[in-house]
């Protein structure tokens, strides 16, 4: 009779209509004897009444139980089917999934309102359809980077939330996840009533990037249509097909402009060129990209360094469907974060009309040369090549006009180390350079400072002795402070040939100056002829070999704790071979090498929309603050975390919903900015046609209008509560007036 | 004077009585109390006519002073004479010790009973009993003087209901047997054929009598105010019947009143007294329904 229930559980209720019958049974048990001497007249009057107080009691039993059965089924709330044959008295309860695009190609402004807009306004055209009497619902879905449930039960509610949503996210839209977000209710729905009655209505600009993406999609019952060019998401895919598995439809409404690919320009990218070093001028490239189908001339570019200093504007002719770059010239007078500000004129769509960038300017790395063998020529001291490299005036001028000295450079002799003279936290890297055996105390001052966060680099020669070495410094299971296993020297007649370096790490930043194929030579074909065979450990990361029989390693590096530790395997200065000797190769090897040693690793500054903002301070994060692009202030929730001595982060896990410029701020402790980028996908508002849509999966339905017009309509299933509530109601009436009725007339004698 | 009267009647205050000899007391007295001279006379000798002697005639009915007059022999024809009989037939059959309250009908009829058996030997009529079921199951015959009263009291006392009714079939065979023609007062609940009632009573009537039907019913036969819900145990072996009295109630009392209605038709059709008592109500009715034939009879008539 009924296709199911909403409370199925309480159904059983309906057992409970069998009460009134007990009580009626268990009464019957009660009958008080009472001897009686007219008994010829009360047989008479028995036989007389018998079959009518028979039918007035069988009438007011059966009233009695009709009315708790039907109680019992007024809440276990049962469904009717649209094939059932009391549909017509069901009501068609709607039930109904509202997906709202809200990515951020939505705040297009497509002549008075924009695209989101729009869209709120069909919301709410659909929502007062509804009628949270009938008990219809809605489920509200802001549909972005991932989906978020906004309401999920009376449309009134629905309703009041709309109105909190004041714009479009500054985020993608991923079509997979709020599908699966709908499959996922849908299931659910099924589950409980046997089939998913659901209508679902997807409300979105149509933007082509958002319902097509990676090749080789696979829906087997996919038509062929005219469009099969368009390739389908796989994650996207699956989701449709598990509405499809539960014959359900997805009502797409195109709520977006009227051409099919809406101009617009955008910010796509904002980098500097070429490493970023400490002083001089800084390369800063801004591609504005055309994502119409006109070109645009005379665009013009701007950029602000620091939010005061504005670069004279650039103007450039985009191509139609491609882009252009305009390259500035940028000065930073100071280490530290700053921030790249780009713009251009604003147009329909605003937000991908502006980019920030946060650009780190490293400090000057302070490199401790710890001299292992000094002498008074250059050629001869063990660091006189190094140091010359990395502090080439001595310290007196600053290299460049208006930059930074990439290094500062001190040479100590072991025993100024030895003897605390001098305090490793004024350094970021120390190389000991054939250094000879290590007191216990020293190689533990050095363990401790290469945690917290210091770079340890090892060069060797004839004083290092690898058994003192490797008792000091390096443990079999790996946990010691030295990366490899010292074993015997390897050497060479300089007139018999050469080591040379076979193979390195092109990708490594130390290394990546030899990758270009015009460099790679100074590396792979300097001469060496004396070298240390070792055996690295398991962790660590062989970043150079020679060429030698056992590809003995050259250069290998290891992370230990915060920081990081080197040993290069040969001596750094010309006895064991020709690299120093070689400014070409050695410049940017020592420059590259030691500017990566020095480099902390920190969490990103630059991230996209929805990322998390994570912040490193060197001193601990009193009241942090977060400082939106829209200069809204909220307090950071959290304690803030220990990476180390003297070095905390603070975590903002949801800060970064909108593209911009945020800062943590602290008491006591400098700003930490963070540029929150948009995905450039958005700004391609080039849409899908209604036949493109309709290929790329069988449940996508397009329509501006009601679902009425599918010649398949979706099942509906209907509740009959309150017809049995009034017919309760009337049972109880009946009940009530009929037993009122019999009392009065058995009373009125 | 007329409340002390009242209340002697109320069965409340006999059901306190020990001894149906005192409650006889009481009832009369209570009933006559109030009146200035007893209704009741003696035997009657009322003075008819003179006719001339013949040889036979009592001696003491001559008139002498007629003959000292006119030297003539007459004799006084008197009316016949009204020593009056009152037989007292009390139905004591399983019926009748319903009770609903503290007395059964029983017990009032016997009350009623030995009340007039005490009224009529009292004023020097003959009384006499029969206590029946569907038969006759204790017989006093009629006479008079105190001892007379003694033995329909001591016969009242000792009964007690049981048996099966048969008022109609019992009527009628006593017809027959009451040799005495007088005033027959049945005390009964006539819970019976209505034909065989009939039946009986013009047998009685036939047979000379002035039959008064005393229908004794409890109150709560006659209301049948019962709301719970009842398992009625026919007494006489008359069925079991498990009811709701709420649904039969209207049936019910239209039976009994059909029946009862019946009963008076057919003593109105042949000119009897028919009084229904409750239990419940004074004992006067029956009483004085009886003076009123006493009455009646005395001065040789009838009601």
């Amino acid at each position: 009779m009924f296709d199911g229930f909403v409370n199925p559980a309480l159904a059983a209720g309906v057992a409970l209509a069998s009460v009134p019958l007990i009580i009626h049974l268990l009464n019957r048990q009660r009958y008080k004897p009472m001897p009686w001497a007219a008994m010829r007249f009360v047989q008479a009057a028995y036989k007389k009444t018998r079959r009518r107080a028979n039918l007035e009691n069988l009438l007011l039993l059966l009233l009695r139980m009709l009315a708790v059965a039907l109680l019992a089924l007024v809440v276990s709330r049962p469904f009717l089917g649209d094939q059932s044959p009391l549909a017509q008295l069901a009501q068609a309860r709607r039930d109904l999934v509202l997906v709202l695009d809200t990515s951020a190609s939505t705040g297009y402004r497509d002549g008075v309102r924009s695209v989101h807009e729009a869209m709120l306004e069909r919301a709410r055209e659909l929502l007062l359809e509804l009628d949270g009497g009938r008990d219809d619902r809605v489920r509200l879905i802001a549909a972005g980077a991932s989906p978020r449930l906004l309401s999920w039960r009376r449309p009134e509610e629905a309703l009041s939330l709309l109105n909190s949503l004041a714009g479009p996210d500054d985020e993608p839209l991923d079509l997979a996840l709020a599908f699966g977000e709908v499959a996922r209710l849908a299931e659910e729905d099924a589950a409980q009533q046997g089939a998913s009655t659901l209508e679902i209505r997807l409300l979105t600009d149509l933007q082509r990037g958002s319902f097509e993406a990676l090749p080789a999609g696979a829906d087997s019952a996919a038509k062929a249509g005219p469009n099969a060019g368009v390739q389908r998401a796989p994650a996207v895919v699956e989701q449709l097909d598990r509405l499809a598995a539960l014959e359900l439809k997805v009502w797409v409404e195109d709520l977006g402009p009227a051409e099919p690919t809406p101009p617009n320009l955008s910010i796509s990218a904002l980098e500097p060129l070429g490493e970023v070093l400490g002083g001089g001028a800084l390369e800063v490239a801004v591609e504005v990209r055309n994502h119409g189908l006109t070109s645009k001339s005379g665009v013009r570019v701007w950029l602000t360094l620091d939010e005061d200093q504005r670069l004279p504007f650039r103007t450039l002719d985009v191509p139609a469907r491609g882009s252009a770059r305009a390259v500035f010239s940028a000065n930073f007078a100071s280490a530290g974060p700053h921030v790249l500000r780009a713009r251009i004129d604003a147009d329909r769509l605003a937000v991908d009309d502006t980019r920030v960038r946060i650009v780190d300017v490293p400090a000057t790395a302070r490199v401790l040369l710890v001299n292992g063998d000094s002498a008074a020529e250059i050629e001869r001291d063990e660091v006189g090549y190094l140091h010359s490299v990395l502090d080439p005036l001595g310290g007196d001028e600053v290299l460049g006009a208006g930059g930074l000295p990439p290094f500062t450079a001190r040479t100590v002799a072991p025993h100024e180390l030895s003897g605390g003279e001098v305090d490793l936290s004024e350094f970021d890297v120390v190389l000991l350079a054939n250094v000879d055996a290590l007191s216990a105390p020293l190689a533990e001052k050095l363990e401790q400072w290469t945690a917290a966060g210091g770079a340890l680099v090892f060069t060797l020669g004839r004083q290092v002795e690898p058994t003192a070495f490797n008792l000091r410094l390096h443990k079999p299971d790996g946990t010691g402070l030295a990366p490899l296993e010292l074993l015997s020297r390897t050497q060479i007649a300089r007139r018999d040939g050469y080591f040379r370096v076979r193979s390195f790490e092109a990708t490594h930043p130390a290394l990546a100056f030899f990758a270009d194929e015009r460099w790679k030579p100074l590396l792979t074909e300097s001469p060496t002829y004396e070298f240390f065979q070792s055996r690295p450990d398991p962790n660590a990361r062989v970043l150079a070999q020679f060429d030698d029989d056992a590809a003995s390693a050259l250069l290998v590096e290891k992370r230990y704790d915060r920081g990081k530790v080197f040993v290069w395997t040969t001596s750094i200065d010309a006895e064991w071979s020709r690299i120093a000797e070689s400014p070409n190769t050695f410049v940017p090897l020592v420059h590259e090498w030691l500017r990566y040693a020095a480099r902390s690793e920190r969490p990103p500054r630059n991230v996209d929309v929805g990322a998390p903002l994570i912040a490193q301070v060197r001193a601990f994060p009193r009241n942090a603050t977060l400082l939106s692009p829209d200069d809204t202030r909220r307090a950071v929730e959290g304690e803030p975390r220990s990476e180390g001595p003297g070095v905390w982060s603070v975590s903002v896990l949801d800060g970064s919903r909108r593209a911009g410029l945020y800062r943590l701020t602290f008491d006591g402790a400098q700003d930490e900015p963070f540029a929150v980028g948009l995905d450039p996908r958005e700004s391609d508002l080039d849409r899908l046609s209604v036949n493109e849509l309709t290929s790329l999966h069988r449940t996508l339905v397009a329509t501006r209008d009601t679902p009425a017009d599918d010649d398949a309509p979706a099942p509906t299933q209907g509740e009959v509560w309150r017809l049995l509530a009034w017919l309760c109601l009337i049972a109880l009436c009946l009940e009530t007036l009929w037993a009122a009725w019999v009392g009065r007339t058995r009373r009125l004698v | 004077m007329a409340d002390i009267a009242s209340s002697s009647l109320d069965p409340k205050v006999l059901d306190r009585l020990e001894g149906l000899e005192l409650v006889a007391r009481t009832v009369v007295e209570g009933m006559l109390s109030g009146r200035h001279r007893s209704p009741l006379r003696g035997s009657s000798a009322e003075f008819a006519q003179h006719r001339q002697y013949v040889a036979g005639d009592e001696l003491r009915r001559l008139d002498w002073k007629v003959y000292a007059r006119n030297d003539r022999l007459v004799v006084k024809e008197m009316f016949e004479e009204t020593t009056l009989s009152c037989h007292l037939l009390v139905d004591a059959s399983e019926s009748m010790a319903f009770r609903s309250g503290r007395w059964s009908k029983f017990d009032y009829a016997r009350w009623c009973a030995a009340a007039l058996a005490h009224l009529v030997i009292g004023a020097r009529d003959t009384a006499g009993l029969v206590l029946f079921d569907d038969r006759e199951r204790v017989k006093v015959p009629p006479a008079s003087g105190a001892p007379q009263e003694a033995a329909i009291l001591g016969a009242l006392e000792k009964a007690s209901p049981t048996g099966p009714t048969g008022v109609g079939a019992v009527l009628k065979w006593l017809s027959g047997r009451l040799r005495r023609r007088g005033i027959v007062v049945v005390f009964s609940d006539f819970f019976d054929d209505i034909e065989s009632v009939a039946e009986g009573l013009r047998a009685l009537v036939h047979g000379g009598h002035e039959p008064i039907v005393v229908q004794v019913i409890d109150p709560l036969e006659l209301s049948f105010d019962l709301t719970q819900l009842a398992r009625f145990d026919g007494l006489e072996n008359a069925g079991q019947l498990k009811v709701d009295p709420r649904s039969i109630r209207a049936a019910y009392l239209e039976e009994l009143a059909r029946h009862n209605q019946q009963l008076a038709r057919v003593a109105s059709g042949m000119g009897i007294d028919w009084i229904q008592m409750n239990t419940a109500d004074s004992l006067e009715p029956a009483l004085s329904s009886y003076l009123a034939h006493r009455s009646a009879r005395s001065r040789g008539g009838r009601i």
